[in-house]
């Protein structure tokens, strides 16, 4: 007889729970249906996820959702949730790490909040419900000469409110240094259910929205920013606007796609070629190895031209095909050359400083070695990355089909020197021996060249490398995970502090001490003050006492023991519990 | 052993002071500051040094309160409650310069002065703000959040740091940035992860806080190439509302690295040359008839537009901004020229000042002390909120054209900062009240009309925070408390 | 993931898609770069109105997800049958999906369907009763099958045989006789001889969209069978849902047919190029066109009906923001308006919200059922807003060259 597959088995909450949900929002908008709950329970590129769904970890289904419609009713969901002391997320897209950890948690959808608040041009700024998401600001900014200087990685569909607790890194970093910089406000339902602005709009009499970040005071907004959904529901965003020239709308494609014959449309290439909005140009280059590749680039960062500048071959070979056949022939061809990149030049004060700045970008490769793609030089290459020519702007469309095979983004160092990007190739490198590709084409590309974000000027620089394991297959997610030890291990060893996405929440915080050092003792104390009942996505982004004493003495999970072991094999120093178990007793003093 | 007998013994006695002369001198500055003396001053030169001052002041429960430079003229340094004033004028070290990627790593003692001469050596450039004296610590003005001359530039002018070290109020150290990383006795190197796209914030805590939460120890400082192909314009308004939308027009298109107004008052200062640049403050004033000439034909508000070229044919860069602004210009009906009303020198003395904006501070000559109402504000309410000013200073029989006026665009003039002084002749009792009670209602005016304080120390604090909000507040309050157990950094600074 | 050939995939047949689904959430907002206003840049109508992410393409993705592989069992759920047929297949995920992903969503709901009607839990019982109808009168509306050809105009009769059929579909039979008529009309001007089946039954679309796969390979193979049996070489459609049908469908229930298939739009536009037919002058008149789902974002005819408008004097052609492949649906299709006659009209009255947004005074489209369901709307609201099919303004002005 054969095995009947385990069902995960729902736990629901009290009635008078969910009562006191609807009497809130309207029986309508609780809900705890089996398949409802369901759909919130994988997320884009949280492993952990992924690897609970596998063992049918209970706790991955939400108790119930709840769709609040005002800032108002979230408070009430939370108050409610802090009366009856049940873990709770907030919820968005679901793009990074969203999945709760406890089992009974309160899964607050925000999918009804999605107003533009207010647009104040004068301001160069917009207010958003959390349900706005960077094609919406963006198209509604457009007409008024203004945009918001790019769109978050995990794609357009984003939304900067949910984004900001997590990440927020766009294609254009180089000039407008992604989301963190670009916020003027928030207001924010806190773990207790108290509601708090931050921001110039935190003083009052200052104006409803925020119209600086500027306070004379220490700023609360920054310990919200990744704070991976821990220490408040953002129910109200003033993200910064700045001018753009490219017209009310963005120009139109040369055709469109359709479902039947799609394979041959993209055979005959009649879509994804659209020119890229008038008075933004771009320029891609190729160099002859990643050496001088990084080195092209941080000239061209700190020359001031440009608004966007990253690099990869391999990822553009990837994102620009409109079929992953197309994507692997090209990667395998090499059509799109490793060490190519390119800059986005916009003529925001007039027509000359594209000239201008396409006469320094000339100047600067002859000098370091780079050669200019253009009609003579490798048209065909120009012709396959055309999609980036919107893509810059409202990325990330086709930019998401990295995600078309498998991706998961398994390491970043972080916004560091430029020979970061060296380290990151050879530590990948090693981590492809001693690991092994869960992709056979696609993994191997970060050992040749990762994905390189050029920021701030140049001042700055992340590098991307890449797992692509495929989430229905557990060996792979498993190896990802050791990835994940190795070359956050690596890093550590190295100085760095290398990790995924920027995530200093769990499993990392706790498993490594050297960071900070001692940032774990730090955040506990940020977790005591916004949620002391640790009821928000509870150990997401740092662990109590206790739950430390739990998860990483007595009884520590895959995770951390993959951690832990990779600490040992690359001879990080051992970690040593104090004697209440609730924390390391490391490092010695640190002196400068 | 008494707490004298360890902060000798752990820094020698010559780096601990009660003198009462020396305790005088830092209880007190040009500010309305209510003056304090402070127990002790220690002096350190290293963060060993300064971890040991905290362990000692976290034992007997005594106040700390950091000390850079003690240029802020503002009050930051005055003790509220006595305590140990941790003074780091001898960390002034310039530890690394990467030109390559452009940051500086600074110790809290490095003045603006020191870092502008070594990074110009390197054809470098650190944007410091206007009006701020050579002498004042560049770090803890950065940390402070003192906005910088060339703050209508998004991109260079603001979010001047990134990697941080900070010696928590409980004597371990904390770093924030790229350089988090503390393995076998060794840190990992500086040079990234500030405030930037996916990283977290967690920096900002510590921006504005008077070091209260900790005291900054290190900091990697953005530096810009610093080009020798630059050029001034002035325009010349007579109201701030006329001045609106040639400065949205010309910020929009991104015209122009730094840009400021002045009015004829403080651009008068700027240009006198019968005033010397104070080297304290208070100082003697200095009756001048240029100054009064000066004021008197000069237009009523000046903006100033600096342009700068790239490290790359930067002839070219300016050509073409130059010729866009005339172009922007001329649709508006108005003139950039490359001086004001003939004055010679004018180009020279603001390509200098806008790479070394101190020159501003001789303003201070007009009385000897000088206070500023200094502001953020939506740029359609600045003219409105000059007009309460002058509104006020009548109430206060002071003379409107008396107050000095900088306004800065910030970021393309998505708003502004604002700085209206008042000038006083501190040993005139009198007037000095007068002064101070008309500084303090227009503080109070100011946020009545949707302003927000750039600083909420000293005097300011009483009216700031209780306008903040509570939740706010009392979440800063049990941050303090978490982080600052034996509340001894900086007590009653701000709101705790 | 290969697809639209072979048959109908079983839903296990779907494991690596559903796994696939990354929820880069392109199947609930209109594609990026051709969104214009946050009004209309919505793409998936039942996440739009219910906002739960079970009501769109990637939570039907997880929910097939955790069926297949025995996490959730049908039982589990009693929302799980609505869940699935409130979705009117209209494929906006899917265009999305498929130029990113590689996935077609649709089909997995089309899959979780065909499984719910195999365990008898499925489908809704209003897909039920037409499927009755179906089976006893071979049209979905139960109408008498015998009078499935009255709307036959005298003045554009049918010939007796032709290499031309003309396949009509239930609705414009029996509700929008006006489009059949037209339709008839259009033909004969441009000269074009047509048959029309002797015993043409359902194309067996609602079937199909609606998880009544063995019901619908009845059909399918009645119909082959007329149309081979005739020799037919060419069958023109009015109606984009027995066009995509026929096109996609049939191959999948092993209804090939080596025959050519176009929509009237396509041949009238065709004949436009060709210089064979032209156009009376009308008086001026803003028109929108909505391209209907099976016909436009199925079957990629976007610029024929196109061609046709702005080819007419006096007509201006202002397009509604969401267009061509990434057009609103009508709300009609999937089994919708049948099971969710709310959801339906509330669609609707999307649409034609854009429409007058465009400031056209008349909708147009090229699909009957895209008609009923926007005339419904129209009268609803009480706007200012005329609907004509394509066909309706043809068969005025058309003139043989």
């Amino acid at each position: 007889m054969s095995e009947k597959p385990k069902r995960v088995e729902h736990q629901k909450l009290p009635r008078e729970v969910i009562r006191a949900l609807q009497d809130v929002v309207g029986p309508e908008w609780v809900s705890e249906d089996r398949a409802v709950v369901e759909a919130y329970t994988l997320f884009t590129i949280d492993l952990g996820s992924f690897l609970r769904k596998h063992t049918r970890d209970p706790s991955l289904l939400p108790s119930c959702v709840v769709l609040p419609s005002s800032t108002e009713e979230v408070q009430a969901i939370v108050k409610i949730a802090n009366r009856y002391n049940i873990p709770f997320a907030a919820f968005n897209n679901g793009q990074v790490m969203n999945s709760p950890v406890y089992s009974k948690t309160i899964f607050i959808h925000l999918a009804r909040m999605d107003k533009i608040l207010d647009i104040d041009e004068e301001n160069m700024s917009m207010t958003i419900q959390p349900f706005v998401d960077y094609v919406t600001i963006q198209a509604e900014a457009r007409k008024r000469g203004l945009w918001n200087g790019g769109s978050g990685w995990h794609s357009a569909t984003a939304k900067p409110a949910s984004q900001f607790t997590s990440a927020g890194l766009w294609q254009t970093d180089l000039k407008y240094q992604g989301l963190s910089r670009n916020v003027l406000g928030i207001k924010v339902v806190l773990p207790t259910g108290e509601i708090v602005n931050m921001g110039s709009h935190a003083v009052v009499g200052t104006g409803k929205y925020s119209f600086t970040e500027r306070f004379p005071g220490p700023k609360l907004m920054g310990l919200i920013k990744n704070s991976f959904g821990t220490r408040g529901i953002i129910t109200e965003i003033t993200i910064k606007l700045h001018p753009w020239v490219g017209g009310a709308f963005l120009p139109e494609d040369t055709g469109r796609p359709s479902i039947a014959h799609y394979y041959e449309e993209a055979k005959q290439q009649k879509f994804d070629n659209p020119p890229p909005p008038k008075r933004y140009k771009l320029y891609w280059f190729e160099y002859p190895n990643l050496e001088t590749l990084v080195e092209g680039l941080l000239k061209i960062a700190r020359s001031g031209i440009g608004i966007g500048l990253n690099a990869s071959g391999f990822y553009f070979a990837m994102m620009c095909a409109r079929t992953s056949m197309e994507a692997r022939k090209r990667i395998e061809q090499q059509l799109v050359p490793p060490y190519v990149g390119y800059v986005v030049i916009a003529g925001i004060s007039c027509e000359d400083q594209i000239k201008y700045e396409e006469k320094v970008l000339k100047q600067i490769l002859e000098e370091t070695g780079g050669r200019l793609l253009s009609e003579e030089y490798k048209p065909d290459v120009l012709k396959a990355v055309t999609p980036w020519n919107l893509e810059f702007a409202v990325n990330t469309v086709t930019g998401m089909r990295t995600v078309r095979d498998w991706y998961l983004t398994t390491s970043i160092t972080p916004y560091a020197p430029f020979y970061s990007a060296i380290d990151a190739r050879d530590v990948w490198a090693e981590a492809m021996k001693k690991i092994g590709p869960t992709h056979d084409l696609f993994s191997p590309l970060g050992a040749i060249c990762p994905y390189l974000y050029i920021v701030d000027r140049g001042h700055q620089i992340e590098t991307e490398i890449d797992q692509f394991p495929k989430r229905n297959d557990f060996k792979q997610l498993l190896a990802t995970l050791e990835s994940f030890g190795f070359l956050k291990s690596t890093f550590i060893k190295k100085l760095y502090y290398g990790s995924w996405m920027e995530v200093p929440g769990e499993p990392f915080a706790s498993s490594y001490p050297e960071t900070g050092p001692n940032m774990y003792l730090i955040w506990r104390k940020y977790r005591k003050v916004f949620d002391p009942k640790g009821l928000m996505m509870a150990r997401r982004a740092i662990l109590s006492d206790e739950e430390f004493k739990k998860a990483q003495i007595e009884k520590p999970g895959g995770a951390v023991r993959t951690f832990r072991k990779w600490r040992e094999i690359l001879g990080l120093p051992k970690l040593k519990p104090t004697p209440d178990k609730t924390a390391w007793e490391y490092p010695a003093e640190p002196s400068e | 052993m008494g707490i004298e007998e360890e902060l000798k013994n752990s820094l020698g006695t010559e780096n601990v002071s009660t003198d009462p002369q020396i305790l005088e001198r830092y209880s007190k500055d040009q500010s309305f500051t209510r003056p304090c003396r402070p127990d002790y001053v220690v002096y350190v030169k290293t963060v060993k040094e300064l971890q040991k001052v905290i362990k000692i002041a976290n034992k007997y429960k005594v106040p700390v309160i950091p000390f850079s430079s003690g240029m802020n003229l503002r009050g930051a340094t005055i003790p509220n409650q006595g305590g140990i004033i941790l003074d780091m004028s001898k960390m002034n070290r310039i530890l690394e310069i990467n030109k390559r990627e452009g940051w500086v790593l600074i110790e809290p003692g490095v003045t603006y002065a020191q870092l502008q001469d070594k990074l110009e050596e390197n054809g470098l450039r650190v944007m410091i703000p206007f009006g701020v004296p050579p002498s004042r610590s560049a770090l803890s003005s950065i940390i402070e959040g003192d906005p910088s001359i060339a703050a209508a530039s998004f991109e260079y002018g603001n979010a001047r740091y990134m990697d941080l070290e900070i010696v928590l109020p409980t004597g371990e150290i904390y770093r924030l940035g790229k350089w988090k990383v503390y393995v076998d006795e060794k840190w990992g190197t500086p040079g990234g992860g500030g405030i930037i796209g996916e990283s977290g914030a967690e920096e900002w805590l510590w921006e504005g806080a008077q070091g209260t939460l900790g005291v900054i120890t290190k900091m990697v400082v953005k530096v810009e190439h610093l080009s020798d192909v630059r050029k001034v314009f002035f325009i010349p308004f007579d109201s701030l509302e006329k001045m609106a939308e040639p400065l949205r027009r010309i910020q929009r298109k991104e015209l122009g690295l730094d840009c400021f107004l002045l009015n004829n008052f403080n651009l008068a200062a700027l240009i006198n040359d019968e005033w010397e640049l104070p080297q304290s403050f208070p100082c003697e004033s200095v009756p001048s008839a240029k100054f009064d000439e000066l004021r008197r034909k000069l237009p009523r508000w000046i903006l100033i537009i600096h342009l700068s070229g790239l490290p790359y044919f930067p002839e070219d860069k300016v050509a073409y901004e130059e010729a866009e602004l005339l172009r922007t210009c001329e649709e508006l009906n108005i003139v950039p020229s490359l001086t004001i009303d003939g004055i010679e020198g004018l180009q020279d003395l603001l390509l200098k000042e806008t790479i070394r904006p101190w020159g501003i501070l001789k303003k201070a000559r007009f009385k000897g002390a000088f206070h500023d109402v200094s502001f953020y504000a939506r740029v359609s309410k600045v003219a409105e909120l000059w007009d309460t000013v002058i509104g006020l200073a009548g109430k206060y029989a002071y003379h409107p054209d008396d107050i000095g006026a900088y306004i800065l665009p910030i970021e393309r003039a998505r708003y502004c900062y604002c700085e209206f002084d008042f000038h006083r002749d501190p040993n005139d009792p009198e007037e000095s009240e007068r002064v101070k009670n008309l500084w303090l209602e227009a503080n109070e005016a100011v946020m009545d009309k949707g302003a927000i304080l750039a600083r909420s120390y000293g005097p300011l604090a009483r009216i700031f925070w209780r306008r903040v909000d509570p939740v706010y507040v009392e979440k800063l309050r049990a941050l303090k408390k978490e982080l600052d157990p034996n509340d001894i950094m900086n007590p009653g600074k701000l709101c705790f | 993931m290969g697809w639209i050939v072979g048959p109908f995939k079983r839903l296990e047949d779907y494991r690596e898609e559903v796994w696939h689904c990354i929820r880069c959430n392109w199947c609930k907002i209109g594609f990026g770069w051709n969104v214009k206003s946050q009004k209309y840049h919505w793409n998936c109508p039942s996440f739009t109105k219910y906002r739960y992410d079970a009501y769109s393409a990637q939570g039907r993705m997880h929910i097939a997800l955790a069926l297949i592989e025995g996490m959730m069992d049908w039982k589990d759920s009693e929302k799980l049958l609505e869940i699935i047929y409130a979705c009117d297949t209209c494929g906006a995920c899917a265009i999305n999906c498929m130029r990113i992903m590689e996935n077609n969503p649709v089909e997995v709901i089309e899959a979780l369907r065909a499984r719910a009607v195999e365990l008898g839990i499925g489908p809704m019982p209003a897909h039920k009763r037409f499927g009755e109808n179906v089976k006893k009168t071979h049209n979905v509306y139960g109408e008498p099958h015998t009078d499935r050809m009255k709307w036959i105009p005298e003045d554009a009769k049918p010939s007796a045989k032709a290499d031309t059929a003309l396949f009509l579909g239930c609705t414009p039979a029996y509700r929008k006789t006006d489009i059949a008529r037209a339709t008839a009309r259009v033909l004969k001007a441009s000269g074009i001889e047509y048959m029309i089946l002797p015993d043409e039954w359902c194309c067996g679309s609602p079937l199909i969209r609606t998880g009544q796969l063995d019901l619908a390979k009845e059909l399918v193979k009645h119909n082959v069978e007329v149309i081979k049996s005739l020799g037919i070489k060419r069958l023109i459609f009015n109606c984009a849902g027995c066009y995509r049908c026929f096109s996609i469908d049939y191959p999948k229930l092993g209804g090939d047919l080596d025959v050519e298939l176009m929509h009237i739009v396509e041949l009238v536009a065709d004949l436009y190029e060709k210089g064979k037919i032209k156009f009376k002058e009308v008086p001026p008149e803003v028109v929108t066109y909505h391209d209907p789902c099976h016909m436009g974002r199925y079957l990629g005819v976007y610029d024929p009906p196109r061609t046709i408008l702005n080819a007419i004097k006096g007509i201006k052609l202002i397009e509604m923001e969401r267009n061509k492949d990434q057009a609103w649906c009508c709300g009609a299709g999937g089994g919708v308006r049948a099971a969710f006659p709310d959801l339906s009209l509330w669609t609707a009255k999307q649409r034609v919200n854009e429409a007058i947004d465009t400031g056209a005074t008349t909708l147009v489209s090229s699909c009957p059922f895209c008609a009923s369901n926007l005339e419904w709307a129209i009268k609803d609201m009480g706007v200012n807003m005329k609907f004509q099919d394509i066909t309706q303004i043809i068969e005025k002005i058309i003139l043989r060259s």
